[in-house]
């Protein structure tokens, strides 16, 4: 067994890399929740934000804060052309097209990457106020930037909670789910909606992969390995429920942190044993949502 | 003693019913008073959240609240749906034969040809003969009028060759001639079925139903021959308002 | 139907002559092609004909493909009937596993579901050394089998090729006789109008597990083939690319039909090949992946019902 501070650590751990799998698995959810697109190319968002982040830093001077705010404007611009050219293209047809679709846009990003940035493999540096460790209590330290990525994490987490629960504009999104021609005739701009969701959500991606930067190395193939992650904490949540995919990033952050500790070669199995479970006792997720 | 619970809204509440073999019970109601849910669970898509079903079988009275919605079927519990769920790129007979397949002793057998087998086609003719739908038979489903597709929607039903008739609107979105048609069409059917009626046609319901149940937020408020229900005054009240 | 008929007969003496005339790098190519069709019409069981939509369909074939590399022999050649069936059954087996907790699950979440079970099978592969890690193994003797007087040997590529167009053969027409039997009818039955089909009486569910590991048993002959072509196995045979290529190959070809799948598989790998194809295409060749993506768009757009769908107009 392990010792206290070693198990702390690793809870922690585990509670950053579930809360920033909550920041990308929110907006597929959400995608797919409100607006029935499928979209298989949400990892490759997160690729192009490290990517940005890689890109961006010696171009702002290597502010950090620069450049997160500069990518996530850029993501989102991404987002919502993106949404206007293709994705809109979408709603009406049904999950195969769209599964093919979208898959036919990951490769297009990953050409595009290689083409323009190569296929090496890159390190974001950590900004300089945010390196380090800090101590926590008497028993152990952990690194500054850890708590960094979880407090923005828990920050937008809050913000998008609040917006998709308890405001009007979130109300809308959310009748836009159920019936989208009835709230179009009630004359709002449903297709303006749906851009801007599709936008947030692209964001929340790539702003995932700029904070994930400095932590893991920016190379081609993350947005793949993530993007299943994705899929299986939204199949456990429970597609369409944000409350869901808290839930279930949570538990497949800890699977997988305290997997890695225990089984670690066969640790890349503990989250698919997790979701089969999750299967057989609950097939429509831990918290069914509507769809 | 049906109860159906929707996350704190109770759907349907106590409800008791009975139905015979040549009876049509039909029930009636304002909508979102539960009839859909009630004939859910009765069906099996739904399960109930107290209560039983009973389904005689032979000679006896068969609990049948755990079988699954194609257990039940497969006991001679039929049913129809208020929209079309035709297979509509199948031809009309395709169709009828399709659903006759189900209750086929030796489904496994997969080097026989579909179209060949005796037991299926038997029902499925006899099935279009009583709907009267011999002259559509090679016609592709899609492209049949509305009274022709809710006939088929009930002769799918009849190809299981079942003993209980669900029906839910048959009569729906159908002119005045169409509407005589399965009216006859269930007068047919009575004798040797049971037969419930989910429908908002009046007319049709007074004219046709030996027992009517009424049913309003989710409660049985009256059930009773024809007659009775005119003159209840709660159900007046409650729903009929200036008709009758 | 009986134009068709003649237009498969054509093709099949076409294939069958193949080897006559023909170059080397084409009857490889030709063998190919064949394998992906095979592996193609398992998913048609699935996609086209049932409406089960699978994005992890290559699991199957990768792991019928390692079965017959690991139960060879290391240095001669393993029976060619026994590591058949082996292939066959440990991915019908898996199929079942997957399908038993899948199939409880519709639309988007089964597409979901189906690929991370892929993803966990490819993790299997890829990070232990169950099957050599992320290199892969080699298989060093092909399988063989020694019948009373002749001795099939798939190092002879001419036996492979016949082989391989004969299971082929086998399995289009089986399939067909399939389709046209009462389980046929009632998987399209259920694509159509599944609801229905349980209101009628059919246990739909086990209609479906029965299509899946169906399908999942002639995807992993199909990675037997495939082993016994290449001699050799890596576990990018079941990364979610391939189960997407596959998908891919259905919707180009045509849903609606058996032979939707072989134009679909024959279209793909040709474009592929094309694309891929220095020698024609100078260095846009290199961009790939870019210009099958935007080809993929542009079929889904213009050919929703495929190749096939086109003849019907």
């Amino acid at each position: 067994m392990m010792d206290l501070p070693t198990f702390l650590v690793q809870c922690l751990n585990a509670v950053q890399y579930g809360l920033l799998l909550f920041l990308l698995a929110s907006g597929l959810t959400m995608i797919f929740g409100i607006m029935g697109v499928i979209n298989l190319a949400h990892g490759s968002f997160y690729m192009i934000g490290a990517y940005l982040a890689f890109v961006l830093t010696p171009l702002l001077g290597g502010s950090y804060v620069l450049t997160l705010f500069v990518g996530t404007l850029l993501a989102m611009a991404l987002g919502y052309v993106l949404e206007w050219l293709f994705v809109s293209f979408l709603y009406e047809r049904d999950h195969l097209q769209q599964v093919l679709m979208t898959w036919a846009l990951i490769l297009v990003f990953e050409d595009l990457r290689s083409t323009w940035v190569g296929n090496d493999v890159h390190g974001v540096p950590t900004p300089d106020w945010l390196a380090g460790s800090v101590q926590l209590g008497s028993l152990m330290s952990y690194p500054v930037y850890r708590l960094f990525a979880s407090g923005v994490c828990i920050v937008l987490a809050t913000l998008l909670y609040w917006t998709v629960n308890r405001t009007r504009l979130g109300m809308m999104v959310r009748a836009g789910a159920s019936n989208r021609d009835m709230v179009r005739g009630l004359g709002l701009n449903i297709d303006l909606l749906y851009r801007w969701v599709f936008a947030v959500g692209v964001a929340l991606a790539a702003l995932a992969g700029m904070i994930a930067a400095p932590m893991s190395s920016v190379y081609p193939g993350m947005g793949s390995s993530v993007l299943i992650i994705c899929f299986v904490v939204v199949v456990i949540g429970g597609i369409g429920s944000i409350t869901g995919a808290l839930l279930s990033s949570m538990l497949v952050g800890i699977v997988d942190t305290f997997g890695k500790v225990f089984f670690a070669q066969y640790s890349g199995v503990g989250v698919y044993l997790l979701m089969a479970l999750v299967l057989i006792f609950r097939p429509q997720g831990l918290v069914a949502a509507r769809r | 003693m049906l109860t159906r619970r929707f996350e704190g809204l109770l759907a349907v509440n106590q409800a008791n019913l009975c139905f015979k073999r040549n009876e049509i019970h039909a029930v009636i109601g304002t909508n979102g008073a539960g009839k859909s849910t009630l004939i859910n669970m009765l069906s099996g898509e739904l399960m109930a959240s107290s209560g039983s079903i009973g389904l005689r079988q032979g000679e006896a009275m068969v609990d049948v609240s755990a079988w699954p919605q194609y257990v039940r079927a497969r006991a001679g519990l039929g049913r129809s749906y208020q929209r079309n769920t035709i297979f509509p790129e199948f031809t009309v007979f395709e169709n009828i034969r399709l659903c006759a397949q189900a209750v086929h002793p030796r489904a496994w057998v997969w080097w026989q040809r579909a179209t060949q087998c005796p037991h299926a086609l038997q029902a499925a003719e006899q099935a279009l003969h009583v709907t009267g739908l011999v002259q559509e038979r090679a016609r592709m489903a899609g492209t049949l009028s509305h009274g022709a597709k809710r006939q088929l929607e009930v002769a799918m039903c009849l190809a299981t060759q079942p003993q209980v008739l669900l029906l839910d609107e048959p009569l729906a979105g159908m002119g005045a001639q169409e509407s005589e048609r399965m009216l006859q069409l269930l007068a047919a059917l009575k004798p040797s079925h049971a037969i419930l009626l989910v429908e908002h046609d009046m007319d049709a319901v007074f004219r046709i139903a030996d027992r009517i149940s009424v049913m309003v937020n989710g409660e049985v408020i009256a059930s009773d021959t024809p007659a009775l229900i005119r003159g209840n005054p709660q159900v007046r009240v409650a729903y009929l308002g200036d008709w009758a | 139907m009986s134009k068709h008929r003649l237009v498969d007969a054509l093709l099949f003496a076409a294939l069958a002559s193949l080897p006559l005339w023909a170059s080397g790098y084409v009857q490889d190519l030709a063998t190919k092609v064949m394998i992906l069709a095979l592996f193609a019409l398992s998913l048609q069981l699935l996609v086209g004909v049932t409406g089960l939509v699978s994005l992890g369909h290559a699991a199957f074939l990768g792991i019928g493909a390692y079965v017959t590399v690991l139960f060879s022999p290391a240095n001669e050649a393993g029976n060619l009937l026994a590591l058949m069936l082996a292939s066959c059954v440990a991915a019908g087996a898996y199929a079942l596993l997957v399908g038993v907790l899948s199939l409880r699950t519709q639309g988007v979440y089964f597409i979901m579901v189906t690929l991370a079970f892929a993803q966990m099978a490819y993790f299997v592969f890829h990070d232990t050394q169950l099957g050599g890690g992320s290199d892969g193994i080699y298989l060093n003797v092909r399988p063989a089998l020694q019948m009373p007087g002749v001795m099939l040997d798939l190092e002879n590529k001419l036996t492979l090729y016949g082989g391989v167009l004969i299971v082929l053969l086998t399995a289009y027409l089986g399939l067909g006789v399939l389709l046209r039997s009462r389980f046929g009818a009632a998987l399209q039955g259920i694509r159509v109008n599944e609801q229905r089909m349980r209101a009628a009486g059919f246990n739909t569910f086990s209609y479906k597990l029965a299509a899946f590991v169906l399908a999942g048993a002639l995807a992993g002959l199909a990675g037997f083939l495939l082993a016994s072509k290449d001699a050799v196995v890596n576990p990018e045979l079941l990364a979610w690319h391939e189960s997407g290529a596959v998908l891919l190959m259905l919707i180009l070809g045509g849903l609606h039909s058996l032979r939707g799948a072989l134009v679909g598989a024959t279209a793909f790998t040709l474009l592929k090949e094309l694309l891929s194809s220095e020698a024609l295409l100078g260095s846009v060749a290199a961009h790939w992946q870019l210009t099958l993506g935007l080809s993929v768009i542009a079929c889904v757009v213009f050919m929703p019902r495929g190749i096939m769908g086109l003849s019907k107009t």
